[in-house]
């Protein structure tokens, strides 16, 4: 930039300032202070004791922090290929020169992501509910009644339950990300393709995926994120139950912090979600990286 | 003469600064805060809310110097807010406490001892609800009874039972009958996670295990375990009741459970004191529950009779941290609040409040003429859950959903909240 346009040292830092004070202030501050509480025990609200590791070897004997993150994880893996796959596969049809009423699709796959989660989670409950619920009067009406089963209070049905709003919530955010990215692809690479003979498949793999994958990176991250902290659609759906069946770590640290008034140990249970999370991550970016590079 | 003039006047002027003092708080412009959970929404249908502010009312319009500024959150979200507030050491003039919030400020010295300002004898639970170490920190707003059934008497009669059952065993026979009818026996909602330890598991502890185990479990001396055998019977006992409730006891709401009662869907359901208004709400729909429903104590494993139990679940404090005529004036409201008043006008909507009133069975449905038999010729003993630590209470109640859904067993059951205990 030429010297004299640019800005001087202190006006820059002033533009910084806001963001630099809401980072530290709503970000950093807090994680610090988890950080500490972590290695403490709070005998009452004023009383705090210093503890080490205390909570950390709880932590890691706890069985129920364990089925937490599993019920995380297998929120990931199931947001991953649901939420992403079927958000691509959408966008594709969406980029299509064959679709009409484009915006019109857009915009309706992206309503969802406009509710509120507990709304979300309300309605769906509604939907698996076992005496009065959408999905059982429509296997009643088809004549399959005895499939009709407490899916809500089941532990072996209970994770597949919530993870169906949530895969039909976030369809739409990651559809316009998606859409965004193909839309800068340029038309003629595909009439290229074409005349070579590619196919709707062909084009996908070998043209659409490679060239936003830079986007696709961005939304498997935001994926992740948001399914390591969900919360709002446990908390109205099962409340983490039955039991902790459907318990996250954000749902267990909440019980844990707030239930239990154990603060200490709830904010090692945070420290562990970032951590976690971190750390997924890092992984699939080291991944992503390593592949473009190779 | 002079000595004698001097104290007459010494002990006149004391007695005009200390009336001074006393009328101080009834003419300031005094401006008190309060947080509490009784929205002028709740008060449309719910009679403790609305008995609240009733009661509230009263006294702004007795001291019109004193200004309420009440923030009403309708939500139990409050009691974690007070929670913050009270880390913050930035709680409300009046604090208004469940045994939750009490257990997490009661060892730090936040509230006023109001030992002297109030009379355990004339509260249900002698206020030991929100007492600790010797000093009374607040007084009940609200009191309820646990382990009622609550059953539709003609059904019943079908059934071939002109007396509610008292065994656990003549229940499950009778389930035989009503299963055949396609009627759930006793239908449930555990959503909010406290009607199965509030309504069977507590019933059963006291039964089995007896109340000094109860005690000595609460006090966490050591002399009693979650893991003990007497629990682990109480577990095994409850999960033979199973095949007597709804399939989705576990998430179903109580609300829906009570309707499904009125709807003729269910023959009993095992709730608290504050059902028989629910019931009389459905009357419309449902033309006949009112009188077709009859209360009886909870069945036990034994024939002997079984405890009632209790909670005060909420109460109000007042801030250590005032001073002067504004500490004076918000112990004279949570005196004014904790009267007699409150629970007058509960015992009016047939419902229970933290202080013994006369009632006046006239203005009572049959069904609440049965609960006041019942409360009165049972023993009446505290909820397990409000004498334990809330780890334990937490745990028991998320450990008990997983052993009634199956997932573990009952010794693993008894591990986990034994397990929160010592965390």
């Amino acid at each position: 930039m030429n010297n004299r346009l640019r800005p001087g040292k202190w006006v820059m830092l002033a533009y910084l300032l806001p963001g630099f004070l809401v980072t530290v202030g709503m970000l950093i501050l807090p994680l610090l202070t988890a950080t500490g509480f972590s290695f403490c025990k709070f005998t009452s609200i004023k009383n705090i004791t210093f503890v080490g590791l205390d909570n950390y070897r709880t932590l890691f004997a706890d069985k129920n922090v364990l089925q937490s993150l599993e019920n995380n994880l297998f929120l990931v893996g199931v947001s991953l290929v649901g939420q992403l796959g079927i958000a691509f596969i959408l966008a594709m049809i969406l980029n299509s020169r064959l679709t009409s009423l484009k915006r019109f699709h857009r915009t309706v796959a992206y309503f969802p992501v406009t509710l509120s989660a507990v709304v979300v989670g309300y309605v769906w409950s509604m939907v698996f509910d076992y005496n009065f619920g959408l999905l059982g009067s429509l296997l009643k009406a088809l004549g399959c009644g005895d499939q009709v089963v407490p899916w809500l209070s089941q532990p072996s049905t209970v994770m597949i339950c919530v993870c169906i709003p949530l895969v039909w919530q976030y369809i739409g955010f990651h559809l316009v990300i998606m859409l965004s990215a193909m839309s800068s692809i340029d038309k003629e690479i595909y009439e290229m393709a074409e005349l070579d003979g590619a196919g709707e498949f062909r084009r996908a793999v070998s043209i659409t995926l490679p060239l936003i994958r830079n986007t696709l990176m961005v939304c498997v991250f935001l994926c992740i994120s948001a399914n390591m902290k969900v919360f709002d659609h446990i908390i109205a759906m099962t409340n983490g139950g039955p039991g902790y069946s459907s318990s996250v770590m954000a749902v267990y640290t909440y019980i844990i912090s707030f239930n239990n008034m154990n603060f200490g140990y709830g904010s090692a249970l945070s420290v562990a979600i970032f951590v976690v999370t971190a750390t997924l991550v890092a992984v699939s970016q080291l991944v992503f990286y390593r592949r473009k590079e190779a | 003469m002079k000595r004698i003039f001097a104290l007459l006047t010494a002990l006149v002027v004391m007695i005009c600064l200390s009336s001074v003092a006393l009328a101080d708080w009834k003419d300031e412009n005094i401006t008190m805060t309060i947080i509490h959970e009784h929205t002028a929404e709740a008060a449309k249908t719910v009679a403790s809310s609305r008995n609240f502010l009733k009661v509230q009312d009263e006294f702004s319009a007795l001291y019109p110097n004193i200004t309420l500024d009440v923030t009403a959150l309708g939500s139990s979200e409050i009691f974690n807010k007070l929670t913050i507030l009270a880390a913050a050491n930035d709680l409300p003039d009046i604090v208004y406490l469940n045994t939750k919030v009490y257990g997490a400020i009661k060892d730090d010295n936040m509230l006023v001892d109001l030992t002297g300002y109030v009379d355990p004898a004339n509260y249900r639970d002698k206020l030991n609800t929100f007492s600790n170490n010797g000093k009374i920190n607040g007084v009940p707003t609200k009191y309820t009874t646990y382990d009622y059934v609550f059953y539709n008497a003609k059904l019943w009669k079908e059934a071939g039972y002109d007396e509610f059952p008292t065994t656990w065993e003549d229940m499950l026979k009778a389930n035989e009958y009503f299963e055949s009818k396609g009627i759930t026996t006793l239908i449930m909602g555990n959503k909010l996670g406290f009607f199965i330890t509030n309504g069977y598991l507590d019933a059963l502890m006291y039964e089995i295990c007896g109340e000094d185990w109860i005690n000595h479990l609460a006090a966490g001396d050591g002399q009693a375990n979650w893991t003990d055998d007497c629990f682990i019977q109480c577990l095994n006992e409850l999960q033979t009741l199973i095949p007597l409730f709804n399939k989705d006891f576990v998430t179903a709401d109580d609300q829906w459970a009570v309707a499904e009662y009125c709807k003729g869907d269910a023959a009993a359901t095992v709730s608290g004191s504050w059902v028989p208004g629910s019931i009389k709400s459905y009357e419309d729909d449902y033309p006949g529950i009112t009188d077709g429903t009859r209360v009886a104590a909870l069945p036990t494993v034994s024939g002997k009779p079984a405890v009632v139990n209790y909670a005060a679940p909420q109460g109000l404090g007042v801030n250590a941290n005032l001073t002067g005529s504004k500490l004076e004036a918000a112990i004279a409201f949570v005196q004014y609040m904790g009267s007699k008043k409150y629970s007058q006008y509960q015992a009016e909507d047939g419902e229970l409040g933290p202080v013994q009133v006369d009632v006046d069975p006239t203005n009572l449905v049959q069904m609440q003429v049965d609960l006041f038999d019942v409360m009165n010729s049972h023993e009446n003993k505290p909820i397990v859950g409000s004498i334990i630590s809330s780890a334990e209470s937490t745990a028991l109640s998320a450990s008990l959903n997983s052993f009634m859904a199956g997932v573990i067993t009952a010794k693993e059951c008894a591990v986990e909240v034994q397990a929160a205990a010592t965390r």
